[in-house]
């Protein structure tokens, strides 16, 4: 028994970790479905503001829901088939975020102020200070830039408070950006495992009930494939080493 | 000699990063250029294009100004090629705090300028790079691009102050340049030791920019020079040594003009024009 004992283990764990890599190349396949694909994209745009958004359980708030305008004012009005063809092509590692990030930003030269007061509010500046960088971008956008080696003329350039304000705007794009694009890969991640384990759990059981196992182990099997999947190689190693070594220290 | 300058943004400060509308810097005077990016194409034809990049937290006019200034330098060394000052927005209204954002800006800058480079110089044309602090980063980004497509000819790279880790000129991957780094003829580091800017501020801006972001964190090339083991990567590095502390050369020294004017503070300049004419040792005045 015990003499075979490594060997069953190691198989075991090879087996359960093939079945999660089957489950993933699986949810692969489903990718041709687009919902799937664009898991995690909810946390970018809500199914309210980006039609078509994607349909998520549970209020999912879209972290760029108030920076939509700019990017349309930017891209036009098909931006949310742009985005989400970049997202579908790597996320936050492909050009997603550089499309963000120069998009929302071109978009604030094209606003009118009353649209970037409206952004800016959004974004969480109170009300009076909104208004104020809308009026203080504005002012700075329409100025003439000085020549090379023209010395601007005072007062042309902005006062502390514009400054601050500007600042102030400025870090709650950038910030917002990235932290919807890492909560978005996060979910996307989440929302993968989660579907490679049902597809795991589903052949899990219809495998193993034609094969008369336990509906318990059934569960155990398909609950443990995915996570298992990564590292089932590893993990088969040292479970026939740890049983060697066990077997040699009882003599 | 022409000289030319590239804006990759439209504001004055920060704003996004743009596809490129060309100027020509006639007697002084920036003129709009993009009409005539024909003559553009085919005055870089079999050149040498030298680009020059300013750094981080510099707004459009003081970038033109600077890298204005600094074409004129190197003229006065001799440098007849043609030149190319990049205007990128590797600034932003919140100063010091939007650093963690500008190396991604500094990347999209890089993207934009390797496909531009790529559209309107024509195959076979030899690109130069001289960068300063972040705009090292542009330099070092668009080089691994030009490299991996292989349809212009790099040339050779001085990066001063650069402000990119020092182990990245072999690193391959997202944060390394090895590839730009082998493509290139020689690269030229230009470091100091007295550089507070890459001392103190560089490894907060840069530990912010890993934890947000997950690049690599370490220490400055400007800073401590190239660390490097890799004999491929030895054998592309100019030995240029750091400049010596009597000098007492900071960041801003690199670019920027002498009181009695005539040179830069750190005389780069000086180590530049005769290191891209590929005199034999040339040396750069400040490192004694």
């Amino acid at each position: 028994m015990a003499e075979n004992l490594a060997d069953y283990l190691g198989t075991t764990a090879l087996a359960v970790g093939a079945l999660g890599a089957a489950a993933y190349g699986v949810v692969d396949g489903l990718k041709l479905v687009p919902w799937v694909d664009l898991a995690g994209f909810e946390r970018l745009f809500s199914g309210r503001a980006a039609i078509p958004g994607r349909a998520w359980i549970g209020p999912a708030r879209g972290t760029l829901d108030p920076l939509l305008p700019a990017l349309v004012a930017a891209y036009g009005q098909d931006v949310m088939q742009l985005i989400k063809a970049q997202y579908r092509a790597g996320r936050s590692g492909g050009d997603l975020p550089r499309t963000l990030r120069q998009g929302v930003r071109i978009g604030f030269g094209l606003l009118p102020a009353q649209d970037i007061a409206a952004i800016a509010e959004r974004l969480g500046l109170p009300a009076g200070l909104a208004t104020f960088v809308a009026d203080a971008f504005l002012r700075l956008r329409e100025l003439r830039p000085p020549a090379s080696g023209e010395i601007p003329r005072a007062g042309d350039g902005p006062s502390d408070e514009e400054r601050a304000a500007l600042a102030r705007l400025e870090n709650a794009i950038d910030a917002r950006i990235d932290a919807a694009l890492g909560l978005a890969e996060r979910q996307y991640v989440t929302q993968t495992k989660l579907l490679a384990m049902l597809v795991a759990l589903a052949i899990a059981f219809g495998v193993g009930l034609h094969l008369g196992a336990a509906p318990v182990v059934c569960f155990m099997v398909g609950i443990a494939a995915v996570p298992l999947a990564p590292v089932a190689k590893d993990l088969a190693t040292a479970l026939q080493a740890a049983v060697q070594a066990f077997r040699g220290r009882g003599g | 000699m022409s000289r030319y300058c590239l804006h990759l943004r439209d504001s004055a400060v920060g704003g996004p990063v743009v596809s490129g509308r060309l100027y020509r810097f006639v007697n002084g005077v920036e003129v709009d250029w993009d009409a005539q990016l024909p003559e553009f194409t085919a005055s870089t034809r079999g050149q040498r294009l030298l680009v020059l990049l300013h750094g981080y937290n510099v707004s459009r006019s003081e970038g033109r100004a600077s890298l204005a200034r600094y074409m004129d330098l190197l003229a006065a060394q001799g440098l007849s090629d043609p030149m190319l000052a990049v205007l990128w927005p590797g600034d932003g209204w919140a100063k010091a705090l939007s650093y963690p954002f500008e190396g991604r800006d500094a990347d999209d800058s890089a993207e934009v300028l390797w496909k531009w480079l790529s559209t309107h110089l024509k195959p076979g044309t030899r690109v130069a790079f001289a960068g300063h602090s972040l705009g090292c980063r542009v330099a070092m980004a668009t080089a691994r691009r030009l490299a991996l497509a292989g349809t212009l000819r790099l040339d050779r790279i001085v990066l001063m102050a650069p402000a990119i880790d020092n182990d990245s000129l072999g690193q391959s991957g997202r944060f390394g340049y090895r590839e730009g780094t082998l493509g290139a003829e020689r690269v030229a580091v230009l470091a100091s030791e007295q550089d507070w800017v890459l001392r103190f501020a560089y490894p907060l801006g840069d530990l912010t920019q890993t934890i947000l972001f997950g690049e690599r964190w370490g220490r400055a090339l400007g800073l401590s020079g190239p660390v490097e083991r890799d004999p491929e990567v030895l054998a592309r590095l100019e030995p240029v040594p750091r400049a010596d502390p009597a000098y007492h050369v900071d960041h801003g020294d690199y670019l920027g003009v002498a009181r009695q004017g005539g040179h830069t503070v750190a005389e780069t300049e000086r180590f530049l024009a005769p290191f891209l004419e590929r005199h034999s040792q040339p040396r750069w005045p400040a490192a004694g």
